[in-house]
């Protein structure tokens, strides 16, 4: 197992590398000129010439990307153009905020979606069902920045409960995370509900749950122990899914709250067009998304010992390989 | 006999469908004397599998209903038992062996814990160390080594499933073990090996069974009496003598063994009879089988037959109906 982690974990390294030069590419080659927006319109030639000379802008694409990676692989994600500011520290300002949203957001998606799909299922068609998934449809319909900004309105503006506005500086207090993770909870919260519903819907039809049944096990030890975690998979999947998308900063949460996060750094360094500032935050993304994947497939061997052996196999062909 | 261990009067079984009511077992009548081996015989669609699932209350929920009859295990009255009561009695006293192999095992338990679980629900007084003992000696039983206990279900082959399946079945020493077509879904060689297992275990631990199979060579070996089974109704059961060399049979299991039965005659699969069996969702007035069978008379039309015995021979046919009373059947 350990062996198939760390394999995985090298492959990371070209995929990220093929994402940063792709992500280069695309800055490099879009039309329009950051030069001038750092040293504004009003800026002579002189200064506008010694500004591009600093930033390397002379250089041929590739050169500049080599130079870039070469710094890169030094452990230097360089300056933000915009703020002359250390990448590294931008993003040790923006990621905790990320993560924290991320955490308390899946977290508390799992433990009431979970819930709520698991006992749609059991009592398929009761009252129960038919209201929570109209209350699902009712949340998928809603726009995020509208809930979050009617969530806002009622629990700050009027009642008070939170605070409204989120601290520039730190990373708040747990009443400044409430609202935010809710909302962005609310995003997801839809597809696993329905997730979890169908595919135990589908498990609890199967022929081993009608074996346990007629072992004589409880209502109860049926769902828990024999059709939960065989329908765990689906949800796994999707729950990876969205930690990684998190991981890129949920943008419309954060701006809604005004939580500075890598959504909005992110947003900015690419409307600003500030190279060194998007590729460090999209070399943070991909990694990310990539640890993420590696970990729900560890996840999934864990729950589902019928991979394990598919594991195996590929241990073997890739033995036979060197054979060869 | 000896003291009934299960008794079925008049047994009616619907499912109720999106389109329509399924009507998949009519008055079905059965006794069982402890342990004795009822071979259960029809064609697919006959309701075998819907009896059996009655028998333990596990029709599937809001969709399946015992709409009329008494089932009773001994002295318990299985219709009118609380949940509760159906759990202690499920795995314990009567054990169910599902048809498919492949599927009836949880996919992520290891085998060994899918036996232990059963003994751990029903034998409370066991200790951990006596659960493990006794899954070992259950598996040795079975014909599986011990050490293969902590594999996946997937690492098995079907015939080695059914071994586990059956070793869940038998953990507890039900009285009772309900065999819904166990050999259906595997190699023909490991058919034979399978059955001869089974039976040997069973008289062992004097379980009474009902062996539900197509394959007529495997009723003459292993049952003691066997039922014939169409449109959700037993149109004929008696011994195996009765049966494979009585002189008279209902019309059905005429058609259904190809030929009058005959017990030295090679093992012989069920034969396919002409027509179809009526729709189960609109139950014909009279005899079910009147539109296939040869012999049917005007009474047939219009009146379900009667059960007619003679001695422990039964047969639910207008032919059998007042004749039998001149008639001798032997
Ligand atoms: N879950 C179900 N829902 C609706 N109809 C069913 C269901 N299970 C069985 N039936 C119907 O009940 C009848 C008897 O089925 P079954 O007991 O499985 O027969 P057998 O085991 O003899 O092949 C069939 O017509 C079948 O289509
Ligand atoms: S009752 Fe009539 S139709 Fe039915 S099997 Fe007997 S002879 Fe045939
Ligand atoms: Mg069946």
């Amino acid at each position: 197992m350990l062996r198939y982690i760390v394999r995985r974990l090298l492959i990371l390294i070209p995929i990220v590398i093929g994402i940063s030069f792709i992500v280069f590419a695309i800055l490099s080659f879009t039309p329009g000129d950051p030069v001038m927006n750092i040293v504004g319109n009003g800026a002579d030639e002189a200064t506008y010439e010694a500004k591009r000379e600093e930033l390397g802008l002379n250089d041929p694409f590739l050169v500049r990307y080599i130079n870039y990676m070469k710094n890169v692989f030094k452990g230097d994600l360089g300056k933000s153009w915009n703020y002359d500011t250390k990448v590294s520290g931008e993003l040790g300002r923006t990621i905790p905020k990320t993560l924290i949203l991320a955490i308390t957001s899946v977290g508390l998606m799992l433990l009431i979606g979970m819930p709520i799909g698991i006992i749609s299922a059991v009592k398929q068609y009761s009252i129960w069902d038919n209201l929570s998934m109209a209350a699902m449809l009712v949340l998928t319909s809603m726009p995020l920045f509208w809930l979050g900004l009617m969530l806002m309105l009622q629990f700050a503006v009027n009642i008070k409960w939170f605070p409204a506005a989120f601290p520039t500086e730190g990373l708040g207090t747990i009443k400044h995370w409430i609202l935010p993770t809710v909302t962005c909870m609310a995003s997801m919260m839809a597809a696993l509900v329905r997730t979890t519903r169908s595919t135990m819907l589908e498990v609890i039809r199967s022929d081993y749950i009608r074996t346990a049944q007629a072992k004589g096990a409880t209502e109860r030890s049926v769902i828990t122990r024999h059709a939960l975690r065989n329908a765990l998979l689906p949800v796994v999947t999707l729950v990876g899914l969205n930690f990684g998308l998190l991981m890129g900063g949920a943008l419309v949460t954060e701006k809604v709250f005004g939580i500075y996060g890598v959504g909005y750094l992110l947003v900015n360094a690419v409307t600003s067009r500030d190279v060194p500032l998007v590729m460090g935050s999209i070399l943070f993304v991909a990694t990310c998304i990539g640890v993420v994947n590696l970990f729900v497939d560890v996840l999934y061997v864990y729950i589902d010992p019928r991979l394990r052996s598919e594991y195996v196999k590929i241990k073997i062909k890739s033995s036979k390989k060197l054979q060869i | 006999m000896g003291e009934k261990i299960l008794e079925i009067e008049n047994l009616h079984v619907k499912y109720k469908t999106d389109e329509s009511d399924i009507y998949a077992v009519n008055g079905l009548n059965l006794c069982l004397n402890k342990g004795e081996t009822l071979g259960l015989v029809g064609e697919t669609g006959a309701g075998k599998t819907t009896a059996a699932l009655s028998i333990l209350k596990l029709l599937p929920k809001k969709i399946g209903f015992i709409t009329e009859g008494s089932v009773k295990l001994g002295d318990i009255d299985i219709i009118n038992a609380t949940d509760a009561d159906m759990r202690l009695i499920r795995g314990d006293m009567v054990s169910m062996i599902f048809q498919d192999p492949m599927t009836s095992l949880n996919p992520i338990l290891r085998i060994g814990e899918q036996i232990a679980e059963v003994l751990q629900i029903h034998k409370k007084d066991m200790s951990k160390q006596q659960i493990e003992e006794r899954v070992d000696e259950i598996l040795n039983l079975v014909g599986i080594s011990k050490d293969r206990k902590n594999d996946y279900p997937h690492q098995f082959s079907g015939g080695m499933k059914q071994r586990v399946i059956i070793a869940i079945g038998l953990a507890c020493e039900p009285d009772l073990l309900l065999a819904d077509e166990p050999t259906t879904a595997l190699d023909v060689t490991i058919q034979a090996q399978v059955l001869e297992m089974m039976q040997e275990l069973k008289d062992k631990l004097n379980t009474s069974m009902i062996l539900i199979t197509h394959d007529l060579g495997v009723v003459a070996q292993i049952c003691d009496r066997v039922a014939i089974m169409y449109a959700g109704q037993i149109i004929e059961i008696g011994n195996i003598e009765d049966i494979f060399e009585g002189e008279h049979h209902h019309p059905y299991t005429i058609g259904l063994f190809g030929s009058i039965p005959n017990m030295n005659e090679e093992s012989k699969r069920l034969k396919p009879i002409a027509g179809m069996m009526p729709d189960p969702s609109e139950l014909p007035v009279g005899c079910s089988f009147k539109e296939r069978c040869a012999s049917c008379m005007e009474i047939c039309k219009a009146e379900n037959p009667e059960e007619a015995y003679l001695d422990t021979h039964m047969i639910k046919c207008h032919l059998f109906d007042r004749k039998n009373e001149s008639k001798t059947m032997s």
